[in-house]
C-alpha cells in the first residue's frame, strides 16, 4: 500500500460525493454525499500525514477538525432542511426553485 | 505568549454571549436594548483593538494567528461594518423577524469569524474561521418568517456552501500533501523551492481553493447562489452578505495570495484574469434584466467582485491598496443602497424595482440617498465609488492589465444603464399610491451617516488611503 | 493680482449657493423660494466680478499665475493634486461661463416664475455653474475629469427637470449615457497616461498634471532642461481618448444625437448649458491639451475632419426642423463642429475666439426662443409668425444674434468665422482644403436656416400658437401675444451688446479699428500667453472676408425668397396691379420651385432626410441596440440561473473542470 492508493481512493470517494451532491433529489441524500466528500478529504489528509516526507501530525489534526466541522454542518443543515420540510412537505431539492432568473 | 493580543476576539465572544444571555431575561417589549448592547460592545471592541494592537507586528500560536496592520485594519473595518449592519437591522428586525437575541448574537459571532479570517496565517485556521462565518450566515439567511423564500434561500446556501467548502478542503489537502505545510510563509518557501512549472497536484489544489473562496465572493461561475440567496435573505443580512462576507473573503484571498502563493503568480494570474473578465461582464449584463431590486444589487455586486478580482490578478502593493480601498468604498456604498431598500421595505413590504416608482415624491430624502448610492456604484465623481474605482483601475493598469481595465470601464458604463433604470422609476414614473413613506428619524439618521461616509470617502480619501497603505505593507512589504 | 482664495471662491460661491438652497431653502424655507433665485444671482454675480479680476490679473501677469497644488490622493509614488490652473484660456472661459450664466439666471426669474420646483431649478443651476467653473479651473486631469462628470450629471438633472414628461426623462437619460460613452474614451486616455507614467516620472513630471502633460507633449528644451517627448503613438492614443470625451460632450458626430433631444429641458437651461457653456467643454478640453494634440498629426486630422463633417451634417438637419429650439440645437452642433475644425487645423485662437463669440449670440438666440415661447406657448415655428409686431425687443435682439451668427460684417460672428476660414485655408493640404470647403458650405447653410427661423417666427401672419397646435408640448402658458417681462428682455439686451461688439476683440486690422481701445490682435496675443501655445495672428484677408460675406448673404437671400416673400398673399397683390401680380406669381412660382422641388424633393428628401435617417436609424439605434443587446444577452445568461440548486453545483463543477482543462492546454 503506497500513498498513491490512498490518493486514488480519496479521489474516487470525492468524485462519488460530487456525483451524489449533483444527482440525488432528496436534500438528506445530498447531505450524505457531502459527508462522503469530506471523508475523502480526511482520507487524503491522513494518508499525506502518514506518508509525507517527514511524518507530521498536522494532517491528522486537520482531519479531526474536519470531522467536527462536518458534524456541526450536518446538524445545521438538517435544521434548515427541517424548516424546508415544514414549508413544503417535501425535501426534494429539484422542487426548490421559487427564486430564479 | 501575550494573550492580551487576543483580547478583541475574546471580548467580542463575550459580547456575543452577553447579547444571547441578556436576551433570556428581557421581556418582549424591551428587546430594543439588544441592538444597543451590541453596538456598545462592538464599539468597545473597536476601541480596544485600536488601543492594544496599533502598530504591532507579531503572531500568536506559532503563526496561526497574525497580528499586524493588515488584520488590524480589517478588524476595525469589520467592527464598523458590524455597527452599521446592527443599526440598519433595528427597524427591520422589530417589524419582520422574531427572536432578536439570537439574530444579534449570531451576527456578532460572524463578525468574530471575519476578524479571525483576516488574521489567520494558516490554512486550517482560515478554514475554521470561514466555516464559523458561513454557519452564522446560513442561520441568518434563513431567518425570515414569512413565505417559502427564507427556507429556500437557506437550503440553497447551505448545500452549495458545504459543497464549496468541501472543494476548498480538498484543495487544502492537496496543497498540504504536496508542500507538507499549511502555514502561509512555509507554503511561500516551499513554492519557491519547487520552482516552475507548478506541480499539477498543487495546481489542482490551487484551483480548488480559488473555487472555494470564489464561491464566497460570488465569482462567475461560482456565483449562482448569490442572487437567490440575496433575494430570500432578510435585507440587512443581504447587505451584510454583500459587503461583510465578501470583504472577509477578499481579506483572506489577499493574504493567501500575497503571503503564500506569490511564487506561483504566473500560474494563477491568468486564471484570475479570466475569472475577473467573466465575472464583471456576466454580473453587469444579467443585472440589466432584473426586476427585483435585491437581485439587481446581487448581480451588480457580482460585477463589483469582477473589478476587485482584477485587482487581485494584478497583485502588487498598489493593487492591494486598490482592492482594500474599493472594498471599503463599495462596502459603504452598498450598505447605503441596501439601507434604502430596507427603509423602503419596512414601509411598504415591497422590493420590486417597479415598486420604487414615484419614490421621489413619497420620500425625497430616501430617493436622494438611493440615487447617491447608485451613482456611487456606477463610479460618478464626488462619491466613494469614483475614487476607489479610479484607484483600483489605475493600479490594475499599472499591473499591465490595460485591456481588462478597458473592459471594466465599459462595464461601468453598462452598469450606469441599469442603475439609471432604478433612478428613472424613482423620479420619473408616477406612483400608484402617493402617500408619503413612513421613515423613522432613526433610519433617516443611519441613512445620513452612510451618505456622509460615501461622500467623505469620495471627496477626502487621504487618511483612509494612508491606513490602507499601512495595512498593505504588512502583507506585501 | 488675484490671490488663490479668490480664485477658489469663483467655484465655491455657486457651490455654496447650491448647498444652501438644497439643504436649507428647499426643505425648510420653501415659502421663501424666490430667495433661491436671488441667492443664485448673487453668487454667480460675485463669481463674475471675481472672473473679471482674474482676467485682469492674467493680463497683467502676461500668462499663467502659478499656484501651489494641494495633495488629494497618492497612488503609489504618484500624487494626484487639486489646484487651480489660471491662464488666459481659463480666464476667458471663466468670463464666458459666469457672464452667460448670470444673464440666464436673471432671465430665469421671469421664465420660471410660478414653476412648482422653482428652488430646485436654481439649486441645479448653481450646481451646474459650479461644476462648469470647477472644470475650467482644474489643474489636474483627474480633477478635470471629476468635474467633467459632475457637469454631465447636473446637465442630466436639468434636462430631466420636468421629469414627469416622458420625453424629458428619456432625453435626460440619453444625454447622460451618450456623453458617458465618450467619457469611457476619456478615462481610458487618462489610464493610458498612467500606464506610461515612467516617461513622466523619470523626468520629474506628473502624468496627471495638465501642465506636465502639455510640457512633455511639447518636448524640446524648456527652461534650460531638455524634455524627452512622449512617443507619437502614446500621444496619439491619449489624444484620441481625450477627444472621445470631447466628442461626447460637444455633441460631435457620431455622438451628437443627445443634444437636440436635450431641448426638452427648460429653455434657459438650453441657453446656458446646451449652447453657451457645457457643450463648449469639449472644445475647451481639446484646447486645454492642445500641445498634446499638436504633437500628433493623426489626432489633429481626426479632430479637423470630425469637426468639419459635423459642421455640415448638423447644418443640413437644421435646415428642415420646425421646432425652433431644434433648429438652434443643430445650429449649436454645427458651430461646435466649426470650433473643432478650427482646432484641428491648428487655428487655436480662432477656435477659442469663436467659442467666446458664439456663447453670447447663441445664448441670446435661445433666450429669444424662450421669449417667443412665452408669448406663443409653442416652439413649433409652423404655428408662430408675425411676432415682430407683438414683441419688438425680442425681435431686434434675435435679429442681431441671427445676423451675428450668419457672419455679416461687422458683427461678432463675422470675425471669428472669418478667422476660422482663413486658418483652414492657410493650413493647406488635403485636410485644409477639405475642411475649408466644408466650413464654407456650413456658413451658407447657417445663414439660411437661421433666417428661415427668423422669418417663420417673426414675420408674416400669426398662425395660432399653441392653441392651433392643440396643446402638444406646451410650456403651460397658452397664447398671450405680448412682449416678455423686463426681467427676461433685459438680459437679452445685455447679451446683444457682446453679440455685436465682441468681434472687435480680435481686431485683425489696427488700433483704429479697435476704437482706440483694443490693440491689434488683442485676443490672439492674450491666448499667446498660454503655455506651449504659439499663435499666428493673421491679418485680415479681404478676399476671404468678402467671399464669406457673399456666401452668408446668399444664404439669407435664399431664406428671404422662400420664407418671407412667400408670405405675400397672391390675391391682394393681384387686386392691386396686374403686372405686379404676374411678378408675384412668378415669385410664387419661384417659391414653389424652391419649396417644392429644391427644398422638399431635392434637399429634404435627398440630403437632410437621409442624414436624419442615418441619425435615427443608425446612430440612435446603436445606442438603443447596446441597451437592447445587453438586456437580452443578460436575459439569456440569466436563464442559466434556473433556481435548481444542483444545476448551480453542476455549474461550479464544470467551471472547475474547464479551468483545469484550459490550464493544462495552456501550459
Amino acid at each position: 500500500m503506497s500513498l498513491i492508493h490512498f490518493q486514488v481512493l480519496s479521489a474516487a470517494l470525492f468524485s462519488i460525493g460530487v456525483y451524489g451532491v449533483l444527482a440525488r433529489r432528496s436534500a438528506v441524500m445530498v447531505l450524505l454525499a457531502l459527508e462522503l466528500m469530506l471523508n475523502a478529504v480526511n482520507v487524503n489528509l491522513i494518508a499525506f500525514a502518514a506518508y509525507g516526507e517527514q511524518v507530521q501530525a498536522t494532517g491528522q489534526v486537520i482531519a479531526i477538525f474536519v470531522i467536527t466541522v462536518a458534524a456541526a454542518e450536518v446538524g445545521l443543515a438538517m435544521a434548515i432542511i427541517l424548516r424546508l420540510f415544514r414549508d413544503r412537505a417535501s425535501v426534494d431539492v429539484d422542487e426548490v426553485d421559487l427564486m430564479k432568473w | 505568549m501575550n494573550y492580551l493580543l487576543f483580547a478583541p476576539e475574546f471580548t467580542l465572544t463575550a459580547v456575543a454571549f452577553a447579547v444571547l444571555g441578556v436576551d433570556l431575561f428581557l421581556p418582549r417589549d424591551k428587546k430594543g436594548y439588544l441592538p444597543a448592547l451590541s453596538v456598545v460592545g462592538l464599539i468597545g471592541v473597536f476601541v480596544l483593538s485600536l488601543r492594544y494592537l496599533w502598530g504591532r507586528d507579531t503572531d500568536l500560536y506559532d503563526g496561526l494567528f497574525l497580528i499586524d496592520n493588515f488584520s488590524l485594519f480589517f478588524k476595525a473595518f469589520f467592527l464598523v461594518l458590524g455597527v452599521m449592519v446592527v443599526l440598519s437591522s433595528v427597524d427591520y428586525v422589530k417589524k419582520h423577524l422574531s427572536r432578536p437575541g439570537e439574530y444579534y448574537g449570531i451576527l456578532i459571532f460572524s463578525i468574530l469569524a471575519m476578524m479571525l479570517m483576516a488574521a489567520s496565517g494558516e490554512l486550517l485556521t482560515a478554514y475554521i474561521s470561514l466555516e464559523l462565518l458561513s454557519f452564522s450566515l446560513y442561520v441568518l439567511v434563513s431567518y425570515g418568517r414569512h413565505g417559502l423564500k427564507p427556507s429556500e434561500a437557506g437550503v440553497k446556501y447551505i448545500l452549495l456552501g458545504a459543497f464549496a467548502s468541501a472543494l476548498l478542503l480538498y484543495g487544502i489537502s492537496q496543497v498540504y500533501g504536496m508542500l507538507g505545510t499549511t502555514r502561509f510563509d512555509e507554503i511561500h518557501a516551499a513554492l519557491l523551492l519547487e520552482g516552475t512549472p507548478l506541480n499539477p497536484a498543487v495546481l489542482v489544489g490551487l484551483v480548488l481553493i480559488i473555487a472555494g473562496l470564489g464561491f464566497k465572493v460570488a465569482v462567475v461561475p461560482f456565483h449562482m447562489w448569490a442572487p437567490d440567496v440575496y433575494e430570500g435573505a432578510p435585507t440587512p443580512v443581504t447587505a451584510y452578505l454583500a459587503v461583510g462576507s465578501k470583504a472577509a473573503a477578499f481579506a483572506l484571498i489577499l493574504r493567501l495570495f500575497s503571503q503564500a502563493f506569490m511564487p506561483a503568480f504566473d500560474d494563477w494570474q491568468i486564471i484570475l484574469v479570466i475569472l475577473a473578465a467573466l465575472t464583471m461582464t456576466v454580473g453587469n449584463l444579467v443585472a440589466m434584466a432584473q426586476q427585483n431590486i435585491k437581485r439587481m444589487l446581487a448581480y451588480s455586486s457580482i460585477g463589483q467582485v469582477g473589478y476587485l478580482l482584477m485587482g487581485v490578478a494584478a497583485l502588487s502593493p498598489l493593487a492591494s491598496n486598490g482592492v482594500i480601498l474599493h472594498l471599503v468604498g463599495y462596502g459603504g456604498t452598498n450598505l447605503l443602497a441596501f439601507m434604502c431598500v430596507i427603509v423602503f421595505y419596512n414601509a411598504t413590504n415591497k422590493e420590486e424595482i417597479a415598486d420604487f416608482a414615484g419614490l421621489a415624491d413619497r420620500s425625497p430624502f430616501v430617493a436622494m440617498a438611493m440615487s447617491a448610492a447608485l451613482l456611487s456604484l456606477a463610479g460618478l465623481p464626488f462619491f466613494a465609488g469614483f475614487t476607489t474605482k479610479f484607484y483600483l483601475f489605475t493600479a490594475a493598469a499599472d499591473g499591465g492589465l490595460l485591456w481588462l481595465v478597458g473592459l471594466a470601464i465599459t462595464n461601468s458604463l453598462i452598469s450606469l444603464y441599469y442603475y439609471m433604470m432604478v433612478m428613472k422609476q424613482m423620479y420619473m414614473v408616477p406612483a400608484d399610491d402617493n402617500t408619503p413613506l413612513n421613515v423613522s428619524m432613526f433610519s433617516c439618521g443611519v441613512l445620513g451617516m452612510l451618505l456622509a461616509g460615501v461622500i467623505i470617502i469620495g471627496v477626502y480619501p487621504g487618511p483612509l488611503v494612508n491606513a490602507i497603505q499601512a495595512a498593505t505593507k504588512a502583507i506585501l512589504p | 493680482m488675484i490671490f488663490e482664495g479668490a480664485a477658489w471662491a469663483i467655484f465655491l460661491l455657486p457651490l455654496a449657493s447650491f448647498v444652501v438652497i438644497s439643504l436649507f431653502v428647499r426643505p425648510f424655507l420653501n415659502q421663501y423660494e424666490k430667495y433661491s433665485g436671488y441667492l443664485t444671482i448673487l453668487a454667480i454675480g460675485a463669481a463674475f466680478v471675481l472672473s473679471i479680476w482674474a482676467l485682469g490679473s492674467v493680463l497683467g501677469n502676461e500668462g499663467e499665475i502659478g499656484w501651489e497644488a494641494h495633495s488629494w490622493l497618492a497612488i503609489g509614488n504618484l500624487e494626484i493634486s487639486l489646484g487651480i490652473l489660471m491662464d488666459p484660456l481659463t480666464a476667458i472661459l471663466l468670463i464666458v461661463v459666469t457672464s452667460v450664466s448670470l444673464a440666464v439666471q436673471v432671465y430665469s426669474q421671469g421664465y420660471m416664475r410660478g414653476d412648482p420646483s422653482y428652488s430646485r431649478y436654481f439649486a441645479f443651476m448653481s450646481l451646474f455653474t459650479a461644476s462648469m467653473l470647477g472644470l475650467v479651473l482644474a489643474r489636474n486631469i483627474v480633477q478635470l475629469y471629476a468635474f467633467w462628470e459632475l457637469v454631465g450629471l447636473s446637465s442630466y438633472l436639468l434636462i430631466g427637470f420636468w421629469y414627469n414628461r416622458p420625453a424629458a426623462a428619456a432625453a435626460a437619460k440619453k444625454a447622460f449615457l451618450v456623453t458617458r460613452l465618450g467619457d469611457v474614451g476619456f478615462l481610458l486616455g487618462i489610464l493610458y497616461l498612467f500606464f506610461n507614467k515612467e516617461a513622466f516620472l523619470s523626468q520629474g513630471l506628473n502624468p496627471f498634471e495638465i501642465a506636465d502633460i502639455n510640457l512633455i507633449a511639447h518636448g524640446g528644451e524648456v527652461a534650460g532642461v531638455q524634455i524627452i517627448a512622449l512617443g507619437s503613438g502614446v500621444a496619439t492614443w491619449v489624444a484620441v481618448g481625450i477627444f472621445a470625451g470631447a466628442v461626447g460632450k460637444s455633441a460631435q458626430f457620431p455622438l451628437h444625437v443627445w443634444l437636440p433631444d436635450a431641448m426638452e429641458g427648460p429653455t434657459p437651461v438650453s441657453a446656458l448649458i446646451h449652447a453657451a457653456t457645457m457643450v463648449v467643454a469639449g472644445v475647451f478640453l481639446v484646447a486645454r491639451f492642445f500641445p498634446l494634440f499638436e504633437s500628433s498629426t493623426t489626432a489633429m486630422n481626426i479632430v479637423a475632419v470630425i469637426g468639419g463633417f459635423t459642421a455640415i451634417f448638423a447644418a443640413t438637419m437644421g435646415l428642415v426642423m420646425n421646432d425652433i429650439k431644434r433648429v438652434l440645437a443643430y445650429s449649436t452642433v454645427s458651430q461646435l463642429g466649426y470650433m473643432m475644425l478650427a482646432l484641428g487645423v491648428g487655428a487655436y485662437e480662432a477656435a477659442i475666439f469663436h467659442l467666446f463669440n458664439h456663447a453670447f449670440f447663441k445664448a441670446l438666440l435661445f433666450l429669444g426662443a424662450g421669449s417667443v415661447n412665452h408669448a406663443s406657448g409653442t416652439f413649433n415655428m409652423q404655428y408662430m409668425g408675425g411676432l415682430k409686431r407683438y414683441m419688438p425687443r425680442t425681435y431686434v435682439t434675435f435679429l442681431i444674434a441671427a445676423v451675428s451668427i450668419s457672419g455679416i460684417f461687422p458683427l461678432a460672428g463675422f470675425w471669428s468665422k472669418d478667422e476660422i476660414l482663413v486658418g483652414a485655408w492657410n493650413h493647406g493640404g488635403t485636410i485644409g482644403q477639405l475642411v475649408f470647403w466644408m466650413a464654407l458650405v456650413a456658413a451658407f447653410m447657417t445663414a439660411f436656416y437661421i433666417f428661415r427661423a427668423l422669418f417663420l417666427t417673426f414675420h408674416g401672419e400669426f398662425r395660432g400658437g399653441v392653441d392651433a397646435e392643440n396643446g402638444s408640448q406646451s410650456g403651460g402658458h397658452g397664447v398671450h401675444l405680448a412682449e416678455s417681462p423686463w426681467v427676461m428682455v433685459a438680459p437679452m439686451m445685455v447679451l446683444a451688446v457682446p453679440a455685436v461688439v465682441s468681434g472687435f476683440l480680435a481686431n485683425p486690422l489696427n488700433t483704429a479699428w479697435g476704437l482706440g481701445i483694443v490693440p491689434t490682435h488683442w485676443f490672439s496675443k492674450l491666448l499667446g500667453n498660454v503655455e506651449f501655445i504659439s499663435v499666428h495672428p493673421e491679418p485680415m484677408n479681404l478676399v476671404m472676408a468678402f467671399g464669406s460675406t457673399v456666401v452668408a448673404l446668399a444664404g439669407i437671400g435664399l431664406a428671404y425668397l422662400m420664407y418671407y416673400a412667400h408670405k405675400v398673399s397672391p390675391e391682394k397683390v393681384a387686386a392691386a396691379i396686374r403686372p405686379a401680380y404676374n411678378a408675384a406669381f412668378c415669385k410664387y412660382y419661384f417659391d414653389d420651385l424652391y419649396e417644392d422641388w429644391i427644398t422638399r424633393r431635392g434637399f429634404y428628401k435627398g440630403v437632410a432626410q437621409s442624414t436624419d435617417w442615418v441619425d435615427r436609424n443608425i446612430i440612435d439605434r446603436i445606442g438603443v441596440g447596446i441597451g437592447f443587446l445587453g438586456r437580452n444577452v443578460g436575459q439569456v445568461i440569466g436563464m442559466l440561473e434556473n433556481g435548481q440548486v444542483q444545476a448551480y453545483g453542476a455549474g461550479m463543477s464544470i467551471g472547475i473542470l474547464v479551468i483545469l482543462v484550459v490550464f493544462s492546454i495552456w501550459n
